[in-house]
């Protein structure tokens, strides 16, 4: 990670600012060459990230928010590096393709939605319908990892990729339909979840090995970039349990050929 | 000309006429507004000044446009034309005010607020005494300044006859022979030229796209009251010119876009704009051969 | 468990012609022929015929028909054939019955019940081939007006107003929406060629754009968000000419759908971006979308991901309330409304649903216009019309009826070969539209069918301008919603106050 001192570093005031103004200004500063741009007193505005998009790979930013950013927080984000220190509302990361946000507070509903790509961390908990219709697809596999709990419909129809769900701060897992018409990618819970809490279409696993890699891996990031009070080890020390679909091919005997 | 008519509409527009013709100062002839009111009811005439005009304006001189005694002396006049009553106005303060601050036209230059009072208040008269009427009572035939309107059922030139028009000056005249197939053919209504705030359209021929353009018009809240192509065409010129504030040629440009052939020619910042106006107004432009 | 199912199809074959050449073995997917090497004779299993006429088309010696099979039940009209047979393969299988193509069933197609004007007398009608005739459309939001700031004596102005993005194409007619995955990868680039070739656009369905077809085809496609986001990235919706948001098909108003694993290929997983041999499920809501204000926030990350410089297009299914939800679509910043009809088609879809749910498009066209009209709205969206678009007739009496432009799917892959046989969702297409068989697949040329898709656009093109030559109309765009050149015929006063049309005579 660069330094302060090294990079071109833009600041935005978001106060007055509506989302299409806030946008446009972050557009010109990426355009002017910002490699991080700071937003403070953003209200609510939505899409930030969103209209960054640039054929060229190696344009990346690193946008840091003060405040509380609106829906769609990167949205089809292709591929740049965004800091909340608050909260976050609905619609995190929706369809994002490439990237990295980090949420220093709780974030709203379908958190990750159709994300195929990057990494989104949330520190607290996150609402309904979480990592809906996540997915993956040759090499790009994405990543949520949320440090409370969620709520129903976590990892609905999930296609690819990897959802975290820490319970950390003592939740109790209360989301129902979790994974629900699940056919890819895996869930990782820490915490108790009943057998009725579970969509039809999951099944519970033992972790092996790969699994113990993966989670290491992302619990050691998400405790690098919180100030959580708890640390990798003692996360990692109490018991995961791994959801997997059943089939790839949930719906396959409804219909009559 | 005559046989381009068929005797069932005809009309006349005279602009730049002669104050000492009308009996009124140079001033006068300037800087009011004429209105032209047809009574079809000669009866309405009260009504109309009572609810239009007098309480609304300063009239400085009004008089009805004197005729000959009877309209079968002129040969081929089939029904007697209007009673045509002129008055010379200016809209009082108070009501201009009240009409400015109501309607929020503060930024509005004075003078083009109060063509809009006219243009209002003589719609209110067409609907009110005319378009809501199975029989028709009374309609504005012009309120520009400094021209004027004058319609018939019959032949242009009877309107000369009729309202002895033959030693009046003026420095620019249309005239207008109808064949109607479409409106009110048996009323003088229908007939041409039409009024904008200052202009009078005539027109031949029908438009392949009447019913879209009312339809443009009525959106921007233009109601056509008169059923005729040419009503709608000077609706739209006065919206593109008034309301919008296009510059001549882009009025021209909305109303008759260039073709495609002559477009690819134009220079590029010509195609631009032209571009814009095509696609802002193509659903409000008259279509036909 | 034995079939009571009557077989559909009877297949003849003159023994005197047939050569026992085997091109049918090779044709049918189906496996309805079959060779006996001992009795040298050529047998056919009819009730494996779904009537596509593959067969027929190539037999060289024109030994064979396929017609409807002359077994029948006792005829009743309320427990038809389709009824029994129906009722016999659920009672087989437990299973929702699906089926392909448009809604088949007797709804009244008004198209057929309106009637076109020509100039006689009073206005000239203009002759096309000989004078200009413009075709030309602009899809996107319209200003109401435009701010002119002159800047010069001479007449110079400049545009203070923000011109919304408008997408231009050469005849009102697009391509509608069929993903890659629904049909083959053949078919798919057809449809872009042939878009290409004619200045206009096609749609990619919600099954994401091919990276390799992005550079040269991007700029005629109009790119799906649906609910799955499959193949959405941002480069995706940037490559695009217009970005539209599926809500709903005519087909299956209200439902989702999914692409079997079996067919989710790797070229196919890669343009979904979905990994290998999972079901493509596209869930019946988009689940960032439960009211018009979601909608609107959807557009708006749509607008911002593609930096306002594309229309955004919203398509629904045409339902009872089309007419309120679409006011409310263009208030929520839809620069395009898609509206598909009753009989819009699909390439899987379940059959209940299909011929049941929605309404006729030419009902739901007239009533949205009138509705934005009423409005005032009507210049701040364009309409697409779909569902059941046949001919050039058609497309002239949608826009009159108010649309803009129509979308035609069905009509483009009849062109391409197909036959309306309905199999759409075996996979096991015989014409190489709807399959993902190489072996199917590639009998498609796509510089042959995408020749045959622009034949198609050139002679329905033609024929809209002889039409709007008699009409003595110059230029399309003053066509829509000139109702007044419209007139019924054997409708009720309801369906003429619905459409907004006189009756013939009036």
């Amino acid at each position: 990670m660069k330094t302060g001192e090294e990079v071109n570093e833009m600041e935005i005031d978001a106060s007055k600012l509506t989302h299409k103004e806030l946008n446009d200004a972050i557009r010109n500063c990426v355009l002017e060459g910002a490699e991080r741009i700071i937003l403070r007193n953003v209200y609510g505005q939505r899409y930030i990230g969103t209209r960054l998009y640039s054929p060229n790979p190696d344009n990346k930013v690193e946008i840091e928010i003060f405040g509380t950013p609106g829906n769609d927080l990167g949205a089809f984000l292709n591929g740049h590096r965004i800091i909340v220190h608050g909260n976050a509302q609905d619609g995190v990361g929706n369809t994002m393709d490439d990237g990295e946000i980090m949420v220093e507070g709780r974030a709203g509903d379908i958190v990750g939605m159709s994300m195929r790509g990057g990494k989104i961390f949330i520190r607290d908990s996150v609402g309904y319908r979480a990592a809906m219709h996540m997915k993956g697809y040759s090499g790009k596999k994405p990543v949520l990892v949320i440090g409370g709990t969620a709520q129903d419909f976590l990892g609905e129809y999930m296609a690819g990729g990897i959802v975290i769900l820490l319970g950390l701060g003592n939740v109790s897992h209360k989301a129902n339909f979790i994974g629900t018409g699940m056919h890819g990618g895996v869930i990782y819970i820490r915490g108790e979840v009943e057998k009725y809490q579970l969509g039809k279409e999951v099944g519970v696993l033992k972790l092996e090995d790969k699994d113990e890699e993966i989670l290491e891996k992302y619990v050691r990031e998400f405790t690098n970039y919180f100030d959580l009070g708890i640390s990798q080890k003692e996360i990692l020390s109490e018991e995961f349990i791994k959801l997997l679909p059943v089939s790839k091919r949930p719906y396959g005997r409804v219909y009559a050929y | 000309m005559h046989n381009r008519g068929n005797g069932k509409g005809g009309g006349i527009a005279a602009v730049g006429l002669s104050h000492e013709d009308l009996g009124v100062s140079r001033s006068i002839l300037k800087d009011d507004y004429l209105l032209l009111i047809a009574l079809l009811d000669p009866e309405a005439r009260s009504e109309v000044e009572e609810g239009f005009i007098t309480p609304l304006m300063d009239v400085d001189k009004s008089e009805r446009i004197p005729t000959v005694s009877d309209y079968r002396k002129i040969p081929g006049l089939e029904l007697k034309p209007p009673d045509v009553w002129r008055y010379f106005v200016r809209v009082k303060e108070d009501v201009l005010d009240r009409f400015i601050r109501e309607n929020k036209l503060a930024d509005m230059d004075r003078r083009r607020a109060e063509d809009e009072f006219i243009y209002q208040n003589s719609f209110k008269i067409n609907t009110r005494f005319y378009a809501s009427l199975g029989e028709k009572r009374a309609f504005v035939l012009s309120h520009g300044r400094d021209m004027m309107i004058l319609k018939i059922v019959g032949y242009a030139e009877d309107i000369v006859r009729y309202y002895k028009l033959e030693n009046f000056r003026a420095h620019v005249w249309i005239a207008h022979q109808r064949y109607p197939t479409k409106g009110r053919v048996w009323h003088p209504g229908g007939a041409h030229p039409f009024m904008g705030m200052h202009e009078a359209l005539v027109h031949n021929g029908d438009f392949a796209n009447y019913h879209s353009v009312v339809e443009y018009l009525e959106q921007r809240g233009r109601h056509p009251l008169f059923l005729t192509d040419t009503e709608v065409s000077v609706l739209l010129f006065d919206l593109l010119n008034r309301k919008y504030n296009y510059p001549l040629e882009y009025i021209i440009e909305a109303m008759a876009p260039t073709t495609e052939l002559d477009f690819d020619m134009l220079p590029p910042e010509k195609q631009k704009i032209y571009r814009a106006i095509q696609t802002t107004h193509i659903h409000g432009s008259p279509d036909g051969p | 468990m034995q079939s009571y199912l009557l077989p559909e199809f009877e297949v003849e074959r003159k023994e005197e012609k047939c050569i026992r050449c085997q091109v049918c073995v090779r044709q049918c997917a189906f496996e309805t022929h079959r060779y006996d090497e001992e009795l040298d004779r050529m047998f056919s299993d009819v009730e494996k015929c779904v009537g596509c006429q593959r067969c027929v088309v190539f037999c060289p010696t024109n030994a064979l028909s396929v017609r409807p099979n002359p077994s029948a039940y006792k005829l009743n009209y309320s427990w038809t054939d389709e009824r029994i047979s129906d009722l016999t393969k659920q009672a087989e299988t437990g299973g929702v019955i699906l089926t392909g193509g448009g809604n088949d069933k007797p709804y009244r197609v008004y198209f057929d019940h309106l009637v076109l004007n020509a100039s006689q007398v009073t206005n000239p009608s203009i002759d096309p081939l000989r004078e200009p005739m413009e075709l030309r459309t602009f899809l996107g939001c319209k200003p109401d007006t435009l701010a002119l700031e002159s800047w010069s004596e001479l007449g110079d102005v400049e545009i203070r107003t923000a011109m919304p993005p408008n997408v231009m194409i050469e005849t009102p007619i697009l391509f509608t929406a069929m993903s890659y995955g629904a049909i083959s990868y053949q078919a798919f680039k057809s449809l872009a060629i042939a878009a290409s070739e004619y200045g206009t656009l096609f749609n990619t369905g919600e099954g994401g754009l091919p990276k390799e077809l992005r550079a040269k085809y991007g700029r005629n496609a109009i790119v799906q968000c649906a609910s799955g986001r499959f193949g959405v990235d941002a480069e995706y919706l940037n490559c695009a000419a217009v970005v539209e948001i599926k809500i709903g098909q005519g087909a299956k108003p209200g439902i989702g759908g999914h692409l079997p694993g079996e067919k989710v290929s790797c070229s196919i997983a890669e343009t979904r971006m979905i990994p290998e041999g999972t079901d493509a499920l596209s869930p019946a809501p988009q689940h960032d979308i439960y009211s018009i204000e979601d909608l609107s926030t959807l557009i708006y990350a749509l607008k911002e991901a593609t930096n306002y410089e594309k229309p955004v297009s919203v398509k629904i299914a045409a339902v009872h309330n089309s007419a309120a939800i679409a006011s409310g679509m263009v208030r929520a910043g839809a620069d395009i409304i898609a509206l598909d009809g009753l009989r819009g088609g699909t390439g899987a879809a379940p059959k209940i649903i299909r011929d049941n749910v929605g309404i006729p498009i030419e009902l739901a066209i007239a009533s949205v216009d009138q509705r934005l009209r009423e409005e005032g709205i009507r210049n701040r969206c364009s309409i697409i019309a779909a569902g059941g678009i046949r001919c050039s007739a058609d497309v002239i009496k949608a826009i009159a009826l108010g649309a803009d432009a129509v979308y035609i799917g069905t009509a483009a892959l009849v062109a391409m070969g197909c036959t309306l046989c309905q199999k759409c969702y075996t996979g096991k297409c015989n014409w190489g539209i709807c399959t993902q068989d190489p072996y199917l697949a590639k009998r498609i040329n796509p510089d042959i069918a995408s020749r045959r898709l622009v034949n198609l656009l050139r002679g329905w093109s033609l024929e809209m301008k002889e039409m709007l030559g008699g009409m003595g109309i110059n230029a399309i765009e003053s066509l829509r919603g000139n109702r007044d050149h419209l007139r019924g015929v054997g409708l009720e006063e309801w369906e003429l106050d619905v459409l907004g049309v006189k009756g013939a005579g009036e």
